[in-house]
């Protein structure tokens, strides 16, 4: 098999036209859904599907460099829909689909909101959504819907829009948020091909990979590992949709043994997901012994997540060193460091009160009073550099605590119409995240900000209190949400706490919360795990009397004797971060 | 085992309070809307139906799990009666 070399490249719409060339017949893609034969689609197939597409937009006037929003169920037309933007010169952004839980009009309501706030030139989406984003856009936007079986393609020779440049942008992936916090990071065909040729370097790709994946396209983890990667150096790729996974969590590891699976991608939540969920009856005849590489990625992995998950499936030959955490973004296109199975420990045990009061990451023995373990989330990918920064932005020794910041190869080129978010002259970004280093492995502690990852989704607690705050009955200015880590779930959840002079009754406390409930799931489509209403002065504020998630999140655990999980430790720095 | 519809939502009612709310006294109306209302996640959906499996014997299929049969506990009291003998059906 030729390796991939993304200096071969210069558009990310090259590699699928030349496996489609090369490979034509062979299966690229496996769809996997509920209720439906599985449905393979080869590289000739998908590519020709793209074209279709691809004329249908430049017919219509997508101009080269134009943004196109897709809101597509998984399947056959959402992989053609990227494709065809790409081979159109076009810049896709694939939206979140949330599968049969949402009522169609608020998606239609969240889309229509997503494409105004990301400038869309053009949507592509289902049928009836297109429809009535039709009947609501006065035009303002091209909106296209499936199937495009009976458009007319471009020629087959046709080598796609000629791409102005290596650096222009190959897609936008935005992060959640409401209008004006969501962030589109730029990612240009070099930073991607680029992603893809060190994520082969690291994976060491070979006849005979087969990737597996139940992540949405709409997370950089299910796009770019799970699709544009093993399109793009040649391997088969076995996609289940995410709602069918969900309900059927073990048909991930079935789909390994069914066609000898030897690449995965999981979350630490899917993990436990997974782990809930299996029984006797799900575990005769399993086999997952072709597994190489398992990556855990998108969200906080957990040592006790790991160790439930190997021993509820050693009996189907999960083997401990097939289970490679990584920590990513999508300002790197996904990656920024992977563990190393076969040269690395999976976890350091450290201190919990060196960490607390000195930010530095003592070794501990397991069982130590005090002692947390931080899973590895390995080395720097090829073509990555990292290091670990104190808040003055000197660079600090191993096992100091302090922010995360990389550059490489395969980083973003700056944030949608956001100027001067360009990654710097230096080229370093800031993660936002802390951690400290062992040698070259890397371990993740924590945020400076009160972001909160849910199922590996990025939730801005501003964004959840500007919408609380607006609900009746609500006092804005003591409205705060935080998240805390539910070890049963391995994912985090959201708390929000309401302060009121006076506590509504009872009776009305429940009108309130559940009006609250309704407006966070139709804003952001997630759930609060909890609803607090306390009285004003409960509510912890900084110094300088503004609202401090990190104390008031200490508060609430206190109260019902919880402890803080090993990524939500309070670090000395936090209060300069915070006041 | 013949069982009533309100037996069946009353069932359904204290699982889902104390199961997935972990608040025994939420006022959980049969009309509620759980999943497009914001009080359950699909995480906990699964989990549902899998009680539902488990207590009335009625499995969902993955296609059924959806906001049509699955949004109130009216609704799932609908579904899990079409195959479930009653005497009393709504």
């Amino acid at each position: 098999m030729t390796l991939f070399d993304a200096s071969h490249y210069h558009s990310l719409a090259e590699p699928l036209q030349r496996r489609a060339q090369e490979q034509p017949d062979t299966p690229a893609l496996v769809l996997l859904h509920s209720g439906r034969p599985a449905q393979t689609l080869t590289a000739a197939g998908l590519d020709m599907t793209a074209r279709r597409v691809a004329a249908r937009l430049l017919r219509a006037g997508v101009q080269v460099g134009e943004l196109v929003a897709v809101g597509l169920p998984h399947g056959e037309e959402l992989v053609a829909a990227f494709w065809g933007i790409v081979y159109a010169g076009a810049v896709p952004s694939i939206f979140a689909y949330p599968g049969p839980l949402m009522h169609r009009e608020i998606y239609t309501r969240r889309l229509t909101e997503f494409a105004a706030d990301s400038h869309a030139r053009a949507v592509i989406t289902a049928p009836e959504t297109a429809a009535e984003m039709r009947a609501v856009d006065s035009g303002t936007r091209l909106v296209f819907a499936p199937p495009f079986e009976g458009e007319k393609g471009l020629p087959a020779d046709w080598s796609g829009t000629p791409c102005p440049d290596r650096e222009a942008p190959a897609c936008i992936q935005f992060t959640s948020g409401t209008t004006g916090r969501r962030k589109g990071v730029i990612l240009s065909h070099r930073a991607v091909l680029e992603f893809v040729d060190a994520l082969q370097q690291v994976v060491r790709a070979g006849n005979g990979d087969v990737m597996i994946s139940w992540m949405p396209f709409s997370h950089d983890f299910g796009l770019f590992a799970g699709l544009v990667y093993p399109i793009s150096v040649g391997h088969p790729t076995v996609l289940i949709s995410p709602h069918h996974w969900l309900r059927r969590p073990m048909i991930l590891l079935e789909a390994i043994r069914d066609y000898a699976g030897t690449i995965c991608l999981s979350t630490n939540s899917a993990l436990q997901h997974m782990v809930r969920y299996v029984n006797e009856e799900g575990l005769a005849g399993l086999d997952i012994r072709s597994l190489r590489i398992m990556f855990i990625g998108a969200e906080p992995t957990l040592l006790s997540t790991l160790e439930a998950f190997l021993s509820a499936f050693q009996a189907a030959g999960l083997k401990q060193r097939m289970l490679v955490p990584a920590y990513g973004m999508a300002e790197n296109t996904l990656a920024v460091s992977i563990f190393n199975p076969e040269q690395d420990v999976l976890a350091d045990w450290v201190d919990s009160r060196a960490l607390c009061d000195r930010a530095q990451a003592m070794p501990a023995q397991p069982g130590d009073p005090g002692a947390i373990a931080y899973v590895n989330c390995g080395r720097a990918t090829p073509g990555t550099r990292i290091t670990i920064r104190d808040d003055a932005g000197n660079g600090l020794p191993d096992r100091s605590v302090g922010e995360i910041f990389f550059t490489s190869t395969a980083m973003y080129s700056g944030y949608q119409n956001r100027p001067g978010t360009n990654p710097g002259a230096a080229g370093w970004h800031g993660t936002g995240d802390l951690g400290y280093l062992v040698g070259e492995n890397l371990f993740i502690c924590g945020r400076k900000s009160d972001l909160i990852i849910v199922g590996g989704r990025n939730i801005h607690p501003e964004d959840i209190e500007a919408v609380a705050g607006r609900v009746d009955g609500m006092d804005p200015a003591n409205t705060v949400a935080f998240g805390v880590m539910d070890e049963q779930l391995g994912t985090e959840s959201i708390v929000l706490v309401g302060g009121f002079k006076r506590l509504p009754a009872k009776s009305d406390r429940f009108v309130i919360e559940k009006t609250l409930r309704q407006r966070i799931y139709e804003a952001f489509e997630v759930t609060l795990g909890d609803v607090r209403f306390v009285p004003r002065q409960w509510i912890e504020r900084t110094t300088n009397g503004k609202l401090s998630r990190r104390r008031n999140r200490e508060k609430y655990l206190r109260e019902l004797g919880r402890s803080p999980a090993p990524s939500q430790l309070s670090l000395p720095q936090e209060d300069n971060w915070q006041s | 085992m013949t069982m009533t519809a309100s037996e069946i939502r009353e069932k359904l009612k204290q699982y889902i309070c104390r199961a997935i709310l972990k608040n025994p006294d939420y006022p959980l109306t049969p009309q509620d809307r759980l999943v497009s209302g914001g009080l359950i996640d699909s995480y906990s959906l699964v989990t549902l139906a899998v009680f539902i499996e488990g207590e009335f014997g009625v499995r969902i299929p993955d296609t059924e799990l959806n906001l049509d049969n699955m949004d109130t506990i009216d609704l799932m009291t609908d579904r899990i009666l079409k195959e479930l003998p009653s005497d009393d059906p709504v």
